[in-house]
């Protein structure tokens, strides 16, 4: 069994990346098992995150994330100028 | 003490507090005073809170302060300011000095008080208004219906049985009621727009960046407005000049001089305006087609044209809010998730694990669309469309079919104001009656309509919504009960 993760100890080296993926193995998301790729993506990026869910929130999480992902259908569809920018957000 | 005012239409109209306007002019001329104004405000709220949930707190110690300072400056003769002796009340997500800033959420109640007011309540004192309390909302503003999981939900001032609209949706009820002649709200896809027209009371939306959002708790940075509501078109503008003005602590906040439109006259002569079709017609359900119609046929558009991107806009408005959302409290949803609300809690996790690339594309569009829209406003100077899809939905109602499309309450009632606030453009809010081909009841139910403007054209806005009211087109009918 691996360490429960620990958020503050998180720094982005080879270690920490490490940790990281036995984190993803300790919360069952990826060694669950699941053909649907919505559930899987959402499994491992809960890990990923940081979250620890039980599966009755995880299946709440992944009903939110379809919802999402219906949605983001339009946006990953509409058509864009190669070159077009985004909004601006940034105002130094 | 004076009695409350009737300003209603019709038998079985309740006291109200009476407009902004008429009340300054009340107590400039000594006919009311302060402290008489904020006594009646106090008993209509003990009266009709109870059955409408607008308030989570009231502010009457604070209120009865600056009434007093009001009601000294009068007896010395000194000028008034613009929002004397004017009670109002802000949505729990703006700072109120010395208050927890609960942003409609259990997980900030054992938040430390605000060290002081947010910047447009601040302006509102100056202004001389008094600030009553601190109104109901969606949990940290994050749907369409005020249907609370904490602090339960507010109802329709026109009918019980309804929802208010969100997420400012104590905002809208407690001017709808007439408890108070101008409330505060904020608005990220819709949060003014769509309680405005289910409230029947007037909202502005301004341009993105027009005022300040310091001090109150954020949700979706890249969409965050605030803005007032009104029982009138002179009081939403009395309280849109009074909180004007830049202010560097919000870095969107536009560094503009106040731009006043309380003085302004009608509509200029020529004006030219265009009716939205494409996706605000085919998500407008018969009621919303024909608050629509009835406005324009007042304002005399008869051109239809078409934002082609809306529909793209919405989607990517879905995108980056769920993105910034889920991003702002993921570090609490990690330790606390099971003390958020049931409906925002998976929805703001799930938005944090939105990807990357959905979020660029989203902005992308975001930019594309307003440059459609700009070029729109070479053609036109004012938009149509309906601020909801629907009239008030029942407290509780999953799904809204319109025209013949099922869709989630809790979203769906904002179809038609996020393409709206994803570019930012400005938007009053004005309140129709449509009537309808439906049941009985919903008769007397309000719809309202946009007013869209190009950037930084409220007075444009206003002044149609201020002619539209002279028509009676456009108008706040008090609830009866």
């Amino acid at each position: 069994m691996c360490e429960a993760f620990n958020s503050s100890q998180r720094t982005w080296d080879k270690r920490d990346l490490r940790q990281d993926e036995r984190r993803i193995c300790d919360h069952g998301a990826v060694t669950q098992g699941t053909d649907n790729p919505l559930e899987a993506y959402v499994r491992a990026a809960l890990a990923l995150q940081g979250y620890r869910f039980d599966e009755r929130q995880i299946a709440e999480i992944v009903e939110q994330f379809s919802r999402l992902e219906t949605i983001a259908h339009t946006v990953m569809q509409w058509p864009l100028p190669f070159a077009s920018e985004p909004a601006p957000v940034f105002r130094p | 003490m004076a009695a409350a005012v009737c300003i209603g239409t019709g038998a079985g109209v309740s006291p109200v507090i009476g407009s902004a306007a008429d009340i300054v002019r009340q107590i400039g001329t000594g006919a009311r005073s302060a402290a008489s104004v904020l006594a009646e405000t106090k008993a209509l709220i003990h009266t009709r809170n109870p059955d409408l949930n607008c308030f989570t707190a009231t502010t009457f110690e604070r209120a009865e302060r600056e009434a007093a300072a009001i009601d000294a400056l009068q007896a010395r003769g000194v000028p008034l300011p613009p929002l004397a002796g004017v009670p109002y009340a802000v949505k729990n997500l703006f700072d109120i000095e010395g208050m927890v800033t609960l942003a409609g959420a259990k997980v900030n109640a054992s938040n430390a008080p605000a060290a002081a007011d947010a910047t447009i309540v601040a302006r509102m004192q100056r202004a001389g208004a008094l600030l009553v309390g601190a109104l109901n909302m969606e949990e940290l503003a994050y749907g369409f219906v005020t249907e609370n999981p904490h602090y339960g939900t507010t109802r329709n001032p026109h009918d019980h049985a309804r929802g208010a609209g969100g997420s400012s949706g104590g905002s809208a009820a407690a001017v709808g009621a007439g408890m108070v002649p101008i409330s505060l709200g904020s608005d990220t896809s819709g949060s003014i727009r769509v309680p405005a027209s289910l409230c029947g009371v007037f909202g502005l939306k301004p341009t993105y960046g027009r005022l300040p959002r310091s001090g109150t708790y954020p949700f979706v940075n890249s969409f965050d407005h605030v803005g007032p509501f009104g029982s009138s078109v002179s009081d939403l503008a009395l309280a849109y000049d009074a909180m004007q003005g830049p202010d560097a602590h919000d870095p969107a906040c536009a560094q503009r001089a106040i731009e006043p439109v309380a003085t302004a006259s009608a509509l200029p002569p020529g004006i030219r305006i265009g009716i939205l079709g494409g996706w605000f017609h085919d998500w407008a359900d018969p009621a919303a087609r024909r608050a629509v119609q009835l406005v324009a046929g007042a304002l005399g558009a008869t051109d239809w044209t078409e934002l082609k991107g809306a529909e793209a806009a919405r989607a990517a408005a879905y995108i980056i809010t769920g993105a910034e959302g889920g991003a702002l409290h993921r570090p609490r949803l990690i330790k606390q998730y099971e003390e958020f609300g049931p409906a925002s809690r998976a929805r703001l996790v799930a938005g944090s694990l939105i990807p990357a690339s959905w979020v660029v594309q989203a902005q992308r569009i975001r930019q594309q669309v307003y440059r459609e829209a700009i070029e729109l406003f070479k053609r036109f100077d004012l938009l149509l469309a309906a601020a909801a899809p629907v009239v008030a939905p029942r407290v509780g109602q999953e799904t809204l079919v319109i025209n013949e499309r099922s869709i989630p309450t809790k979203a769906g009632l904002g179809v038609l104001t996020q393409p709206i606030s994803c570019i930012g453009l400005p938007v009053c809010t004005v309140p129709v009656w449509p009537g309808s081909d439906g049941p009985a009841h919903e008769d007397e139910l309000p719809l309202g309509v946009q007013l869209i403007g190009a950037p930084w054209r409220e007075d444009l806005c206003l002044g149609a919504a201020r002619a539209l009211e002279q028509a009676g087109v456009a108008q706040v009918r008090q609830a009866a009960g």
